[in-house]
């Protein structure tokens, strides 16, 4: 097993894999030339500074906020340190913003800026976009500014991309990029999204990338090389870019907690994209939710702790002792204010299907 | 003339625990209303939960939190002053209308 570079200068960049141990995924420099170029080509056009919302040790923010400045020599405005500040930008530049999901939340209030630039372009990655996000380009309908959002994965790099629209939803469909070839389904079926590209990334301890890597995606075809988002046939989500294995995080805090049972259930946020519901039983009476936040701190490391906890009296579970999550919707008592919410942002109030 | 009612500044303060409640949990009841989030909610409480609060109260209140002009890492620092920020919003909303 190696977890050194095969060739002179790849770039490690790591995942949780789906056992829960960190898995590094080596990318040339030439890898990463390549796709920064296929996505200025196709996507973004010319532009004369980034500004930076995506931190540069993922692969999406090193591309766009690191790899593509270096390459076309323009200016970067890194912005990804404090998601609460508004970025700052030079007036009268075209311009490209690097998004995450909690990005919009801020930018919705810079339209205005947006609005002056004589170009801009928004790129979006690391999960579904939110309600701010239709918002801004909303509310920067007729100006010259575009988002698009690409969808893939460290493993892949960017295999597909599609137009924001400020009335998108889910089943916009996807088109996939020039240098990607991808066996879709036939008719109405579904299936995971199986790519190969001249991108894919090399896993630590193999010599060479593999030809082909089938995606966590469910996918429906919709034209020629193009295709829908149907879910994920696993249980990784992306908390505003980071994954999380909710299954993994199960596990782990089944072996802290002993005693505990838990279950993690998938949310649409309004701000991170997705995140996840941890309802936990108790039945011996050992936890409340304030002991529980350091316990699950110290047991969960650096995987995103839940946004919410939620104790039920018992974990319904089938005859094979599956957990019955349909069964475990919203308490009574916050139906009423979910669905507020979900009036007031467009979210809707239920779990989402992930993305890559 | 605008028929909106404004909320007591008290109704806004509970409101503002109810809301940010049922997103963080049991220790925003137990928070006093000067107590910094980061110490009561401890690391629960960083830029990301901000920002979520923000688009909560957004939602709850039917208002617009703009990051140019207001200092939001103040503003949603302690629940007393997210009560307070709501209230001059809301205030500010009916001068606009009684205007209009």
């Amino acid at each position: 097993m190696t977890a050194r570079p095969v060739r002179e200068g790849e770039i490690p960049f790591a995942t949780s894999g789906h056992t829960g141990e960190p898995v590094r995924w080596w990318r040339t420099r030439e890898q990463l030339r390549a796709e920064v170029e296929l996505i200025a080509a196709t996507a973004i056009g010319e532009v004369g500074q980034v500004i930076s919302l995506a931190p540069p040790e993922h692969l999406f923010g090193r591309l766009f906020g690191v790899e593509l400045p270096r390459r076309y020599g323009i200016e970067v405005h890194n912005a990804w340190q404090d998601p609460v500040i508004p970025p700052t930008w030079r007036p009268g530049v075209p311009a490209l913003f690097v998004c995450l999901p909690a990005s919009w939340v801020v930018l919705r209030s810079l339209a205005p800026r947006i609005a002056e630039l004589p170009r801009a372009v928004a790129l979006h990655s690391a999960g579904p976009t939110t309600a701010h996000t239709r918002q801004l380009v909303s509310a920067l309908r007729g100006h010259p500014f575009r988002a698009v959002e690409l969808f893939g994965s460290t493993e892949t790099g960017a295999v597909a991309s599609r137009e924001i629209a400020a009335d998108a939803d889910d089943q916009q469909p996807w088109r996939l990029l020039p240098d990607v070839r991808a066996e879709l389904p036939d008719g109405q079926d579904e299936r995971r999204l199986t790519v190969s590209s001249p991108r894919l990334a090399r896993r630590d301890g193999h010599r060479a990338p593999p030809r082909t890597w089938q995606m966590g995606d469910l996918v429906r075809a919709a034209g020629e090389r193009r295709f829908t988002f149907v879910g994920r046939a696993s249980r990784l989500i992306k908390v505003n870019g980071l994954r999380c294995d909710l299954g993994r995080v199960e596990q782990t805090v089944a072996t802290a907690l002993p005693g505990l049972e838990a279950v993690c259930l998938p949310k649409r946020d309004a701000v991170r994209g997705e995140h996840y519901e941890l309802v936990y039983a108790d039945p011996r009476g050992e936890f409340d939710s304030r002991s529980l936040w350091p316990l699950l701190r110290r047991a969960l490391g650096g995987t995103p702790l839940p946004r919410s906890l939620r104790r039920v009296p018992r974990i319904p579970r089938s005859s094979t002792g599956k957990p019955l999550t349909h069964l475990l919707g919203k308490p009574a008592g916050t139906a009423v204010a979910a669905s507020r919410v979900a009036a007031t942002t467009g979210e809707p109030a239920r779990g989402g299907e992930p993305r890559a | 003339m605008s028929n909106r009612t404004i909320p007591a500044y008290d109704q806004t303060l509970t409101r503002v625990r109810e809301v940010l409640g049922e997103l963080l949990g049991d220790g925003v009841q137990s928070a006093a209303d000067d107590q910094p989030l980061t110490e009561a909610l401890g690391d629960r409480y960083d830029s990301l939960a901000a920002l979520e609060c923000v688009s909560r109260v957004e939602g709850a209140f039917g208002i617009e939190v703009d990051f140019v002009a207001h200092d939001v890492r103040y503003s949603f620092a302690t629940l007393g002053r997210i009560a307070e920020f709501v209230q001059g919003e809301l205030e500010d909303r009916a001068v606009l209308e009684n205007l209009g």
